[in-house]
């Protein structure tokens, strides 16, 4: 027989989770929804809004199309080339900013400035950083005699890839690096006092210590900048509008060019829940390694 | 104060006293515009409120490269301003929509428009309704840094051929002969024009059922432009260069040649600090035999002031509408510092004054000017020319290939409407 | 000794190294630090230059005339300190849930949870400028805030559930034994212990309504605007940009969240982690 205190026990963990479950479901349920349902349909917003239900049409037409492929391909380079760059060098970051025991708050107000910074400024930097002949970074390169004449980055495929690569992982690098030192600052010493009474050095450390405890919470770093890399519009858009020659646009551009621009509101939300779909596939993957090793923890 | 006499006043006369009601409110959005444009309607929409007490505009100066997703939203959900100030193609694309309120239905239209020149009128009709009022008109014609030139004995171009002959004196000084935004932006297209309507090329066929831009006009616009590269009389990281990066390019005057209007010459002087006496304009140069039948023509672009389809106070943004935008007298002297030259005939009255450096080429260039055509899709017409020509310039693909694979694009939306 | 000497390097290679990787990291701002200090016609010119000849200051005074900043400010503080104490009640709150307790439909409402990233900007635009339409939210501070709180949660509930899970359910344990409820537990104990990683958060949930531009744009008329909204605005054209006025003002509104953060640190990370670890 279940008590009504036993039902509350029950029910706690909900009450919990319960503001943050309706603000998500004002703020997301109907757009994602809205979008599934636009997704099946042709709205053409230039016809008098009328639109038709075609079904599966707008995504076999977005599969069919060479120009929606290749934005797929850009946005995994765009994405997994940068991710991997920011991981190894925010965690590199925390590590030596873990060290400084003293004056912390200081060195890491230096690591914010580029998270602080307003977007649109970074997009406009970076573009006029990879500026062929007004660009600090050809200045740079042709006074340490690196290149001959100067490269005209932004206007040719595959240096553009290189330049937003660059402009994206300096620009996550703070967060990164915040979040995994906020990760180390929670290891508790005596793990390391431990680990050395037992003998182990430095790098035995790291690997047997360090890492582990910080297995969540860089898998939750992980997960969520592929989202934001994947879904990223405004830096790419302000330095290269998804130029030259599309190879940097980004699924993101391609939504807006084909929402906004075309005004297809029923292809954009097809192309929209393509991406979705993508992104569950590698979240689905994530949790179930978090659930996977929460049931062994919970069995020891 | 005010309050406790009107309501003395009442009580006393028994009459509704004046300025009890609260003044309707009308709500502008003006999507960017050059400084000079921003200066000139704050202090108008201020003098406006202070001059009458029915109507108090607020006026809001929006993004200028967020505008569609603004409008849009507030279009689509029929909540917004009452008035903004957009591109001509807005008058197809949101006409369409409901979103823009036609002119038609106040009294006083016709003697209005007939302010207006009847071929910049025309930019903003859609089947036979007026969706907006054109203020200013921007023909497209050729920038000159004529004392590059005359630094190297060279004489302003009339025809690609004759550019190109200036290519090897201007190119030994370190300077390319011309220069335009090349980069996947509608700024591109908007460069592309001219030369291609120079050419005698059109954008579709008569009645509007295929794609022309990739006939033997455009593919010879395309193909000059790649040879100018080639040869280094235009420079190679054109492909990355929006309309900001182009004039960096040639007000540092590192070339001597760029297709622009009527805001270059404020804009040169009020960014780059550029001698305007080095300034001078010319008409765009076509092939010294034009490749098509149609009559060489330069592309005119319109800005225009329209009221919105969903606005809930229709008159008084009428009397807004014409107070700002055709009764001020900024409208009666072409003045460069509003982004354009005035579409109002009053303008152009003998013995008007103006600052504008050759204004005879603008007000020629205007009058034998052709807009983009138009149609619903135009903005995904314009995105397919401006990739093409992109496609291009960074040798991706061939500029037939270019065009024709951006004509097929175009084919489809035609039949789409 | 041995080991005196090895803290001693680690130190030294830790102040080194970090000042050095800070230094660098911040190193491309100094071209939009002397563009600031320079007058626009100058911002190309070639060769670059790093260290202007003449600097002036005309950027830093001008740019305050060019919008109403003074209202843009507050907005922006207002809606951005809202977001981050709204986002971080919710989230620790829900984190909490997801870390302690077994329950039906868990592993569903987790992946709702982060489901709410995954759709790009541009396609949610639409249909949520609907929903605060309805709710009578346009052009409200408070529609702001119930935006970007939702946009906040997702990833301050998943780091903080990390969190959380690291730290040991013996405390817990031993707390309710002694008669502690679980908000109690929650409050006095759990969160000092993962103070790093609630001022992570916050910063977090700050910084995105602080910089935010697109949703603040479409849903604001004249009321509610913030900061991104008027440095676009006031800065950006349809032709060029004036790029000193721009850079200058978002070098100053970026102190805010780094004052803010900076001081937070110092306040409960220094303070309490320090006493809590040894426990």
């Amino acid at each position: 027989m279940i008590t009504s205190s036993r039902l509350h026990k029950q029910l706690t963990p909900y009450y919990f989770l319960l503001p943050a479950l309706v603000v998500l479901g004002v703020i997301i349920l109907w757009p994602i929804l809205n979008n599934l349902l636009m997704s099946l349909q042709k709205v053409r917003l230039l016809k008098g809004g009328e639109s038709e239900w075609v079904g599966l049409a707008n995504y076999a037409k977005l599969l069919g199309s060479a120009s929606f492929n290749s934005s797929v391909g850009s946005s995994l380079k765009f994405t997994f080339i940068s991710l991997p760059i920011a991981l190894v060098l925010g965690l590199a970051l925390a590590l030596v900013f873990n060290e400084i025991k003293k004056h912390r708050p200081v060195f890491t107000a230096f690591l914010l400035v580029p998270w602080a910074i307003a977007p649109v400024v970074t997009g406009y930097m970076w573009r006029w950083l990879f500026h062929d002949s007004f660009g600090l970074v050809n200045y740079f390169l042709l006074s340490v005699g690196l290149i001959d004449s100067n490269v005209p980055w932004l206007a040719q495929p595959g240096p553009a890839m290189g330049a937003v690569v660059v402009a994206n992982v300096w620009r996550f690098m703070p967060y990164i690096t915040i979040m995994l030192l906020a990760g180390l600052q929670g290891i508790s010493g005596e793990l390391y006092e431990a680990a050395q009474v037992d003998g182990a050095n430095v790098l035995q450390r790291f690997w047997n210590v360090t890492l582990p405890q910080l297995r969540h919470v860089i898998g939750v770093v992980f997960l969520f900048a592929t989202i934001w890399m994947v879904n990223d519009f405004g830096l790419i858009f302000i330095m290269t509008e998804g130029g030259p020659a599309k190879a940097t646009q980004v699924v993101p551009i391609t939504v807006y060019r084909i929402a906004f621009e075309n005004l297809q509101l029923g292809r954009g939300a097809a192309a929209a829940m393509m991406l979705l779909a993508f992104l569950l596939a590698v979240s689905a993957v994530f949790i179930r390694v978090l659930f996977r090793e929460r049931r062994r923890g919970d069995e020891n | 104060m005010r309050a406790i006499y009107s309501l003395l006043a009442t009580l006393l006369l028994g009459l509704p006293a004046p300025g009890l009601a609260e003044p309707v409110e009308v709500m502008v959005w003006d999507f960017g515009g050059v400084p000079g444009h921003q200066v000139w309607i704050r202090q108008a929409v201020e003098d406006f409120n202070a001059r009458q007490r029915e109507i108090h505009v607020v006026l809001e100066i929006r993004d200028w490269a967020t505008q569609r997703e603004s409008l849009i939203s507030t279009t689509i959900v029929g909540e917004g301003p009452d008035i903004i100030r957009v591109h001509h193609k807005y008058s197809v694309e949101f006409g369409q929509l409901g979103g823009l309120y036609a002119l038609e239905n106040f009294p006083d239209f016709p003697e209005v428009a007939a302010r207006f020149f009847p071929n910049v009128l025309e930019q903003v009709e859609y089947q036979g309704k007026h969706y907006g009022l054109p203020i200013t008109m921007l023909p497209f014609v050729l920038a000159v840094n004529q004392s590059l030139l005359a630094r190297n004995h060279l004489q302003i171009p009339r025809t690609w051929e004759e550019m190109r002959a200036m290519g090897p004196a201007l190119k030994e000084a370190g300077i390319h002969t011309f220069t335009m935004p090349g980069g996947v932006n509608l700024d591109t297209a908007y460069r592309f024009l001219p030369l291609l309507y120079r050419a005698g090329g059109r954008v579709f066929d008569e009645g509007w059922t295929r794609a022309t831009f990739n006939g033997p006009a455009g593919l010879a616009a395309l193909n000059f432009l790649i040879e100018m590269k080639n040869a280094g009389y235009f420079p190679s990281a054109s492909a990355a260069y929006a309309f900001d990066e182009n004039a960096a390019h040639w007000c540092t005057e590192k070339a001597a040649l760029s297709v622009e209007g009527p805001w270059w010459q404020d804009i040169v002087l009020g960014n780059y600090k550029f001698e305007l006496t080095k300034l001078a304009l010319a008409q765009v140069p076509g092939p010294a035999q034009p490749l098509e039948p149609n009559p060489p023509r330069t592309l005119l672009d319109v800005v225009m002031v329209s009221i919105t389809g969903y606005t809930r106070v229709p008159q008084q943004a009428w009397t807004v509408l014409k107070a700002l935008n055709v009764e001020d007298p900024v409208w009666k002297v072409p003045n460069p510092a509003m982004g354009g030259i005035p579409a109002h005939k009053a303008a152009y009255e003998p013995g008007v004054q103006s600052r504008y450096i050759d204004l005879e080429v603008l007000a020629e260039a205007g009058r034998n000017a052709l807009g983009w055509p138009g149609h619903p899709g135009i903005t995904e017409i314009q995105r397919c020319i401006a990739d093409a020509v992109n496609m291009a310039l960074t040798g991706a693909l061939s500029p037939q290939q270019a065009l024709d694979a951006a004509a097929e694009e175009v084919n489809e939306i035609l039949n789409d409407y | 000794m041995k080991t005196r000497t090895q803290a001693m390097i680690r130190a030294w290679l830790g102040y080194g190294l970090g000042g050095l990787s800070a230094i660098l990291l911040v190193l491309p701002l100094i071209w939009v630090v002397s563009t600031s200090l320079r007058p626009l016609s100058e911002v190309t010119s070639t060769p670059p230059i790093v260290f202007p000849r003449s600097i002036t200051f005309n950027a830093y005074v001008d740019l305050w005339a060019a919008a109403p900043f003074d209202a843009y400010i507050l907005n922006s503080i207002l809606i951005s300190l809202s977001t981050a104490l709204i986002a971080l009640a919710f989230s620790i709150s829900a984190a909490y849930a997801f870390a302690r307790f077994r329950f039906p439909g868990a592993t569903l409402l987790l992946m709702l949870v982060v489901m709410s990233q995954m759709l790009p900007g541009s396609s949610i635009l639409i249909p949520l400028f609907q929903v605060i339409r309805n709710l009578g939210l346009l052009d409200s501070l408070a529609g702001m805030v119930l935006i970007y709180t939702g946009f906040a949660i997702p990833f301050c509930t998943w780091l903080l559930n990390g969190y959380f899970r690291a730290i040991p359910e013996e405390l817990e344990q031993a707390a309710l034994i002694d008669g502690c409820s679980r908000l109690q537990f929650l409050w006095r104990i759990l969160l000092p212990l993962a103070a790093p990683a609630v001022v992570a958060v916050g910063t977090f949930a700050f910084l995105l309504s602080w910089n935010e531009f697109l949703f603040a744009f479409v849903f604001t008329k004249s009321k509610a605007l913030t900061i991104p909204v008027g440095l676009r605005s006031a800065f950006l054209g349809q032709y060029v940009n004036k790029y000193d006025q721009l850079f200058a003002a978002s070098l100053i509104f970026s102190l805010p969240p780094i004052a803010l953060f900076v001081s937070l640190q110092r306040f409960f990370v220094q303070g309490l982690t320090a006493g809590a670890v040894k426990e």
